[in-house]
């Protein structure tokens, strides 16, 4: 049966690919339809859908979760050499200037768009369709000192906002467009004790972050575009037709877990990247993409302020970087989440220019931002236009300083190549360390370190290393860095990092598989979660390696643990891969887990899913397999059962059947969007189930 | 996806629609050609991918990721496939407009495509060619059509099973 689904499969896709090519009606030409565009009118239709018009929302709303993510930035025809530092910032003295800028702006594009199309020859595209799909919204995960389980986050006294979040008494977890407060003690009478509703404001929450006896919810709302409005959107059960236009922030009192109140609202706007929380000040960043074609003041500076209060940040709040070459901002705030209420004064700092990644410690706030600019002029577009030699990549950084819920925007700098993750910054001893992956005169990929002072000079580099493979995980640790590349055979990298004007290569390992993670596991050992692998490359299941790293010249993989199963049809899958929250750490017992997802397609009796949440511990220099925890699933008949309210709004969905973990002194909760089971930690002894 | 597209899309997000053109003729054949096999009309096809593409430019600017351009604009057309489907009932009887219905196959066609197409309904037609001829996983189909993964593979596995003997 299995194979013979296979061939049918084979034979349609071969019946579909080779079957007559259809004639494109003159309706659909390309001219027809660029003309139709530049009419800047929508083709009516009589449309009538039966769709209810909650659902298209919430449609609309998994759609952009979807869309949204990464931010790497076009920077059109540029022959600027790569040395050359962006220039110098300054405050704006009004809008003015931004206005000027972005003419400037336009002008450029409309050069290079020539630029681009001339001599153009496209072969289509018979690539699969890459479909990437960004997990917006990072989950739980923790790391304790105390005795349950807190967000995995990279920077002690950093908080991270995650999808659940556990004060040790109560589970936190956001539902998209309601966030449910669960009692988890005792575990074997867990309890919703409370439900915020945002549905009806049409707020849909990315994260959330319990601090004291303040919830704070931060996320985003959704407005129509008003370029649609003679668009019969209403009607139409497509998306997307909400534009993410507001980052929201809601502040609530928790004190009595039973009537949880609303504090403060606070808006600020363009697409939310990242945000921090540190004691009571929280850091929201968000990317504002000016609107190019509006006079109008508020479509082209962003916006920000407490409830009804918003207003475009002040043009002295507002930073022009050099000669930006892109018409968005970087939008930062800071609120104090005890004291904020409608008569704050707002404090946002906007760098036009600017977007990205984020790393953040007590004192800065670095956002990197990847950039990829043309060199030269392109003669042979068919020959040339595939090689990355064509492009200079480099990574823009910003430094801003935080001082107690103030935000002061310091300098920016650059380096050659791209970044991974947040985890390839790092600042130590007034010293800003950052991995990138950069491509040479060939094309060919390999990585480097650098180290930048306090105003974002580069004082030492090293580069060049493994040639033809990419950065797949980083985490510098005090003096030391280790970075993971991989092509077919996994090198990792120990960097010696105490002399700034000259990093070493102390070491480097081979092996099979790669880590997308690292965490540290005591003094002298790493944790490696990631792919397996054979001399051939990447293979299907989850690999955890244990690091020696005691003797940094010879660093060596003293243990492996690979989660797998024996069949050729399935597909497994973590969230671990691509969000380091999804981790549970237990510090203390040296206890980790994970999320394992197995979709096996051809099951005779059908395709099933299987999700677990697997723990492994480090004892002994070796990984000790836990147990792996089932959680309450998906079931198609309570999701028809169910009223359409906040908590089955995201039903089946994505994102929704992955399992996330986190423990209570010697209880482990294992979460979904269906429920709550609780297990004893030692013999996996169910305690409690709980449902939604 | 190609390097000069992601180019292109960074222009067609600053607006220029000079680039969304250049753009959208890269892919026009396949997403009409897959708008005709799921709706099994080309002028309800022709519809479904005029909307689909005024819709993406309107929204291109709200576009992150660049490289998922493509299976973007496929996500946009697959959505409004899927509502025209929805309300197609309702042309037929109160409307004139659209007399055909979903196997009239108006294009061209094998005669065995045609007869294997007529056995699946146009959601099952959708998910055989996102699996089979773009590749998708079942997960990502579930994204696309806004549905959940199981639906897509209990989807997938019906048409399989009402293919077996249609494909020679």
């Amino acid at each position: 049966m299995r194979n013979n689904k296979k061939q049918i499969l084979e034979k349609f896709k071969n019946k579909y690919n080779n079957s007559a090519s259809i004639s494109l009606p003159q309706g659909l030409s390309k001219e027809s339809v660029v003309q139709t565009l530049g009419n800047d009118t929508m083709p009516q239709k009589k449309i009538e859908s039966k769709m209810p018009v909650t659902r298209k929302v919430l449609a609309a709303a998994i759609a952009i979760a979807v869309i949204a993510s990464s931010a790497f930035i076009y920077n059109g025809v540029n022959n600027a050499p790569r040395t050359e530092l962006p220039g110098e910032f300054k405050t704006i003295e009004s809008y003015e200037e931004i206005n000027d800028a972005i003419k400037t702006l336009k002008r450029a594009q409309k050069k290079s768009v020539r630029d681009i199309l001339r001599g153009y020859s496209f072969t289509k595209s018979t690539d699969e369709m890459d479909l990437i799909l960004n997990e917006g919204a990072p989950q739980d995960g923790s790391n304790g000192s105390a005795s349950f389980g807190k967000t995995n986050t990279q920077v002690e006294g950093v908080d991270e906002a995650d999808t659940i979040k556990n004060d040790g008494k109560y589970l936190y977890q956001n539902f998209y467009q309601g966030i449910y407060i669960v009692s988890l003690l005792p575990a074997d009478n867990m309890k919703v004790v409370s439900i915020i509703n945002l549905y009806d404001d049409n707020k849909y929450a990315n994260e959330i972050y319990v601090k004291g006896d303040r919830l704070v919810v931060v996320g985003h709302v959704l407005e129509k575009d008003p370029w649609l409005t003679d668009f019969p959107h209403e009607d139409v059960g497509i998306y997307p037709y909400y534009s993410q236009s507001n980052v929201f922030v809601n502040i609530y009192d928790i004190s009595d877990k039973s009537d949880v109140k609303l504090k403060t609202e606070f808006f600020q706007d363009g697409t939310y990247v990242s945000s921090r929380l540190i004691e009571n000040n929280l850091y929201l960043i968000s990317q504002y993409m000016a609107d190019v074609e509006s006079n109008k003041e508020e479509d082209y500076v962003p916006s920000s302020g407490y409830s009804e209060d918003v207003q475009t940040v002040p043009a002295n709040d507002i930073y022009i970087v050099g000669n930006p070459d892109i018409a968005s901002y970087l939008v930062t705030s800071g609120i104090n989440i005890e004291t904020a209420g409608k008569k704050t004064k707002t404090n946002t700092k906007a760098v036009f220019g600017a977007g990205g990644e984020a790393y953040c410690n007590t004192e800065s706030l670095f956002v990197a931002v990847g950039r990829t600019k043309r060199i030269g002029n392109i003669t042979n577009y068919q020959a040339e236009i595939y090689s990355p030699a064509q492009y200079d990549y480099y990574t823009e950084i910003y430094r801003f300083d935080l001082n107690k819920g103030r935000i002061e925007y310091k300098c920016n700098g650059k380096v050659g190549g791209t970044i991974k993750n947040q985890f390839s910054m790092d600042e130590y001893n007034n010293h800003f360390r950052i991995a990138t992956t950069d491509y040479d005169d060939k094309g060919v990929e390999s990585s480097g370190v650098y180290i930048l002072d306090k105003d974002l000079k580069i004082v030492g580099s090293l580069t060049g290393l493994a040639e033809k493979e990419r950065i797949y995980a980083v985490r510098f640790i005090g003096e030391t860095g280790y970075i993971v590349t991989f092509e077919r055979v996994d090198p990792l990298f120990v960097i010696d990092l105490s002399d700034e004007k000259k990093p070493k290569l102390l070491g480097e390992l081979k092996i099979t598989g790669f880590s997308e993670y690292l965490h540290p596991v005591g003094e002298n050992m790493l944790i490696g979660i990631g792919h397996d692998g054979d001399e051939e490359g990447q293979k299907n299941g989850i690999k955890i390696s244990l690091f020696d790293v005691s003797n940094p010249a010879k660093p060596s993989e003293i243990d492996k643990y690979i989660i797998d199963i024996d069949s050729q049809s399935y597909y497994i899958d973590t969230t671990a891969w691509y969000n380091h929250k999804a981790v549970m750490v237990n510090k203390e017992k040296a206890l980790f887990g994970i999320d394992v997802t197995i979709y096996d397609h051809y099951n005779p009796s059908g395709p099933n899913e299987q999700n677990t949440f697997r723990t492994f511990s480090v004892e002994d220099n070796r990984i000790i397999p836990g147990h792996a925890y089932k959680g309450v699933a998906f079931s198609q008949e309570k999701r028809n059962n169910s009223s359409y309210d906040v908590s089955s709004s995201y039903w089946g969905g994505y994102g929704t059947t992955q399992l996330r973990g986190t423990y209570i002194e010697n209880n482990i909760y294992v979460i979904s969007h269906f429920g709550i089971k609780s297990y004893s930690m030692d013999e996996a002894k169910k305690l409690g189930v709980m449902e939604f | 996806m190609e390097k000069p597209c992601k180019d292109l899309v960074k222009l067609a997000k600053q607006g220029d629609r000079q680039a969304f053109g250049e753009l959208y003729s890269l892919y026009s054949t396949e997403l009409y050609k897959y708008a005709c096999y799921i709706l099994g009309s080309s002028q309800l096809a022709q519809d479904a991918v005029q909307e689909a593409v005024c819709c993406a430019y309107a929204q291109i600017s709200k576009l992150r990721n660049e490289d998922a351009f493509k299976s973007w604009l496929f996500k946009i057309l697959s959505n409004t496939c899927k509502r025209i489907i929805s309300t197609k009932k309702e042309y037929h009887l109160e409307d004139n407009e659209y007399i055909c219905d979903f196997d009239r196959f108006d294009f061209e066609i094998s005669i065995e495509l045609a007869i294997a197409m007529e056995k699946l309904k146009p959601e099952e037609r959708m998910v055989l060619i996102l699996s089979s001829v773009y590749g998708y996983k079942s997960r990502e189909i579930s994204e696309n059509l806004n549905c959940s993964a199981s639906t897509v593979r209990s989807k997938l596995s019906r048409a399989l099973k009402k293919l077996r003997y249609e494909l020679e």
